[in-house]
Formats: C-alpha cells, sequence, structure tokens
C-alpha cells in the first residue's frame, strides 16, 4: 500500500484536488429561499372592496400628487388637541398616520375613517363617538361660532 | 500484483474519497450543511 502511494502520488494529488473541489461545490453555503405563491399581503397593498385595481391605484396616485397623504411640513400641521376627545396621545398617532390638520380629517370619507379606525388600538370608536370629523370640519372652515354651538367651547 | 491501471484508479479513488471527506468536515464546521 505505502509502495503504491509512492508509485502514483501525483495521481493521488490530483484526485485529492478533484475531491476537495466536487466536496466543495457539493456542500458549498447556499440561501435557503422559499418560493410561495401568494405574496404577504402588506397595509398599502390592501384594496377595498367594490373597488378595481386601477381605480385604487388613481385613487392613492391622485392622493399622493395632490399631497392630501404623507407627511406635512410643522407649519402645516393644526393643533390636534383641539379637537374635543382628541388628547395627545390620539394627537401624536394621528400626525403618525399623516393627519395633522383639521381639513384633512373633514375629508375622510367614511371608508378612510373605517381603516384609520380599525388601526387606532385602544382609541377605537373615538372618532365616531365624539364626532370628531365633524368638529375638523368647523374648525378646518374657522367657524369657531358654529364649533361652540355645538360642542362647547374650543 | 494488479494490473496498472487498477492500481492508479484505487489511489485516484483513494485521494477523491479523502478529498470529498475533507471538503465535507469543512462545511461541517462552518455551518453551510447541519
Amino acid at each position: 500500500m505505502v509502495e503504491l502511494f509512492y508509485a502514483y502520488w501525483p495521481v493521488v494529488l490530483v484526485a485529492l484536488a478533484i475531491g476537495i473541489i466536487v466536496g466543495f461545490l457539493v456542500f458549498r453555503p447556499r440561501q435557503r429561499v422559499r418560493l410561495t405563491d401568494s405574496a404577504p399581503v402588506r397595509p398599502h397593498m390592501t384594496i377595498p372592496p367594490g373597488e378595481t385595481v386601477l381605480e385604487h391605484e388613481a385613487e392613492v396616485t391622485t392622493r399622493h400628487v395632490s399631497g392630501s397623504e404623507g407627511p406635512v411640513p410643522a407649519q402645516l400641521s393644526d393643533e390636534l388637541e383641539r379637537l374635543k376627545g382628541v388628547g395627545p396621545k390620539l394627537a401624536s398617532m394621528l400626525k403618525a398616520r399623516g393627519l395633522t390638520r383639521y381639513e384633512q380629517l373633514a375629508k375622510l370619507t367614511d371608508e378612510e375613517l373605517e381603516r384609520l379606525d380599525a388601526d387606532l388600538g385602544a382609541f377605537r370608536g373615538r372618532l365616531q363617538r365624539d364626532r370628531v370629523v365633524e368638529q375638523a370640519d368647523y374648525l378646518a372652515r374657522g367657524d369657531i361660532d358654529g364649533f361652540e354651538q355645538k360642542f362647547g367651547k374650543v | 500484483m494488479m494490473p496498472l491501471f487498477v492500481e492508479a484508479f484505487l489511489m485516484a479513488l483513494v485521494g477523491f474519497g479523502v478529498g470529498f471527506l475533507f471538503a465535507y468536515l469543512v462545511a461541517l464546521r462552518r455551518h453551510w450543511i447541519r
């Protein structure tokens, strides 16, 4: 056996190199990626029922271009705490969702309100119960008298 | 004794086996495989 090795050591060396290369190719590190048919649904991917994808895209694009959604410069934000039923916590939650002005709150559709409400956790139902959208509408128009008649002192 | 090509083939097989085993152990230690 030893004599065989001495006689054929170049052959053994070449075979060893080939073995290492093949072994590496077989056991090399690979990313384990599993592909699924269903894409995970993310918040921005939810489409309200009764709306086609195209309509939804158009609406989102319009909102994006018109700037009614997304971060708003600080000077364009209103004091949301003036609304009855909105405290500092809820106000900061609304601001985090891009709602910083009375006008934006007043323009919320029922559908948007429902979606927003479902996202508010402990404050769920607060916006409807305290008629925040109606309050915001008064304040957005600057109708303080009307607001005070309906909801009490600002 | 054995014919020449059998000797060479056996030696090549042993070399390949040792190399493959080496690669396997390296992969095991580096957690490329479980």
